[in-house]
Parts: C-alpha cells; sequence; structure tokens
C-alpha cells in the first residue's frame, strides 16, 4: 500500500484538528493517498476526548494566564497536555484491508509501531489495552503514550502523543479534578504511573529526534507500506481555515459538551 | 441536577449530570474518556434514556438495545457501569 508521510511540523491546537479532518476528508473522496502524519504543538496545548465536559475538565482561567491552547477532538479518551511530546496520526481507508475490523486489535496492530520506535531508542514499552503505552520504570508500570481512534467515511484515523518531557505538577495546575481535596494525592498517585522518554533515557530528546524514530518504527512495523514524503495537497489546505474558524477554533465545537 | 461520577475498573471514567422527575429520568448528560463508535451516537443514546425509571436493571435493558439496534460500540465502559454511575448520582 502507498502511504504518504506528512511532516507538518508546529501548528495551533486548532489548526492540527483541521489538518487531521481534511487530511481524512481528502483520503475518503479518494483524491490523497493514505497518510501517516508527525506533528507538534504550537503553543502547547490541552486537547480533550470527544465526550469529556471542556468546562469539567480544564480550567479555562488557568490556560488563558499560561498561553495554553485548547481544543476537542474527534476522537475519545481523556485530557492530554501536549508540550513536550510529538503526535502521530494514521490515516488508513478499511478498504484497504490491512488493519483489523476490530478496534480493539487495530489499537495494538497501530500502536505496535509506536512501541517498535520507541524499541530504536532503547525503551521497551508494552500495549495496555484499550490506548495506553506502558513503560516499566522504578517497578511500575508508567504511561509514555496514550492513543485515540475514529472511523469516518470509512477511514481508520488513529492519533497518539508520546511523552518526550512531563510536569504532573504543570499538567494538574491547568486541569480540573473531581475532588479539590484529594487533589494532592491525585497528583502523587499520577506522578508514579505517568513517564516520558527523557526520564528513562535520563537526557533530553529533542523533537526532531522523536520525529526520526517513530517514523522508523511505522516503516520497520508495516514493511507493505511504501512510504512517500509528500505534502498536504490544495484541497486540504484550502480547507483547513474554515476547519479552523467553524469547528476547532469555534466555542461551538469546543464547548459542545 | 445530581451528579455522579464512577472509575470502570480496568476501564475507563464516567460522569453523569441527571435530572429526574418522579422517579424517571427527564434528561440525562454523559461524559467522561471512555470511546463510543460512532461517536455521534452518543446524543441518541442520552435521548434513549429520556422517561426510564431510575431503576438499574430497566436501565441496562434500555441501554443494551441502544446499542445494538444502533450497531454502537462502547470501550472503556458499558451498559452496566453507565446503569450504576446513574443510579448512585447524588
Amino acid at each position: 500500500m502507498k502511504i504518504r508521510f506528512l511532516s507538518t511540523k508546529f501548528h495551533t491546537a486548532a489548526e492540527n484538528m483541521a489538518i487531521d479532518e481534511a487530511v481524512l476528508n481528502e483520503i475518503a473522496s479518494g483524491n490523497s493517498l493514505p497518510t501517516l502524519r508527525l506533528y507538534g504543538w504550537q503553543p502547547a496545548a490541552i486537547s480533550i476526548g470527544y465526550f469529556q465536559s471542556l468546562k469539567e475538565e480544564i480550567d479555562l482561567e488557568a490556560c488563558e494566564t499560561s498561553g495554553i491552547d485548547y481544543v476537542r477532538r474527534i476522537t475519545g479518551g481523556g485530557a492530554v497536555l501536549h508540550e513536550h511530546e510529538i503526535t502521530y496520526s494514521i490515516h488508513i481507508p478499511e478498504s484497504e484491508n490491512v488493519i483489523p475490523n476490530g478496534i480493539l486489535e487495530s489499537y495494538q496492530i497501530l500502536c505496535g509501531a509506536v512501541i517498535n520506535g520507541l524499541t530504536l531508542i532503547g525503551i521497551d514499552a508494552k500495549f495496555i489495552p484499550i490506548n495506553d503505552l506502558v513503560v516499566t520504570y522504578n517497578g511500575t508500570p508508567q504511561k509514555i503514550s496514550g492513543n485515540a481512534q475514529t472511523r469516518k467515511k470509512g477511514i481508520i484515523l488513529q492519533h497518539g502523543t508520546i511523552l518526550l518531557k512531563v510536569d504532573v505538577d504543570k499538567m494538574f495546575s491547568l486541569l480540573k479534578v473531581p475532588d479539590e481535596k484529594m487533589k494532592g494525592k491525585l497528583i502523587n498517585d499520577v506522578k508514579q504511573r505517568v513517564t516520558s522518554v527523557s526520564t528513562i533515557l535520563a537526557r533530553d530528546i529533542p523533537f526532531e529526534e522523536a520525529h526520526d524514530f517513530i517514523y522508523k518504527g511505522f516503516q520497520n512495523t508495516f514493511p507493505s507500506f511504501e512510504f512517500t514524503s509528500g505534502e498536504l495537497t490544495n484541497n486540504e489546505k484550502n480547507s483547513i481555515p474554515l476547519l479552523v474558524k467553524d469547528k476547532y477554533g469555534n466555542d461551538d465545537w469546543n464547548n459542545k459538551r | 441536577m445530581k451528579q455522579g461520577i464512577y472509575k470502570v475498573p480496568g476501564g475507563k471514567l464516567i460522569k453523569i449530570l441527571l435530572d429526574e422527575h418522579d422517579g424517571k429520568v427527564s434528561s440525562v448528560k454523559i461524559t467522561g474518556d471512555f470511546f463510543m463508535h460512532p461517536e455521534e451516537s452518543i446524543d441518541n443514546m442520552e435521548a434513549a434514556l429520556k422517561g426510564i425509571p431510575i431503576d438499574k436493571e430497566k436501565i441496562i435493558a434500555r441501554l443494551n438495545d441502544f446499542l445494538l439496534d444502533n450497531k454502537v460500540t462502547l470501550l472503556g465502559a458499558d451498559s452496566e457501569s453507565l446503569a450504576h454511575t446513574i443510579i448512585n448520582s447524588k
């Protein structure tokens, strides 16, 4: 299967989600190839799952003060702080019959590419259903990657984040918690259950290095895929501003639930 | 308005905002970090619970019918955990 490799570098939260949707639409129309995309978020932003309540999950004032952006995804799952991380999205038509129909199995296969990429820099990650990758660190399984999938117009879209560095205190300064009294305990709890590439390797990992090993991970995992570096098509580029204005940059969408 | 929150064992977090009247659901808002396919079904699922008595077995049955009839897949949550969260809302 021919697959386009898109490296879109850094964009805003709304633009990043708009690009994912623009690409999905063009593939569904038959005008673009299946696509693997790697990207970053500038400014740093929180993305929430489709089923989450924006106001309940995010402290909007704290985000504003800290210059952190936010967006609702079209995929389910939880709130993610995209700061020191790299995000991938992979778009594959179901009709290509290269990814299992079962959603749980397909998570495992696609996350396998991220696992492979992490192996290349010496990190041994494991897939924990439904959608997590964990590394055993200090004797406990700690989450290093979260993933989310949707299937629309016959296209499988899975995107996920790989944590390059993590600041749990910062995360919680931007999120709301169910029980304020338990916040301190919750933060300590999460600190034991979340890790990052730089924590495990005891060195800072730049975006470019992660870009490299994640791409290689996908290439290794899917040897029958012919990857070619490409660009956004004119149709894709042209649809992005409207998707930002009417959807991802719009309160109607972000405040949907 | 009543609120419910439940971490599904081995699953995700469910949050409920419940408006009830006369022991029946007037309206319910279901949020959380679970997955549902197709995603847009959530609105119809909430609508399907309108008028149902706040009774665990009845809610489970209504949700199961909805999931089956509409070919909806839930991951990280299920009818039982949703019903549990609803009836335990306060």
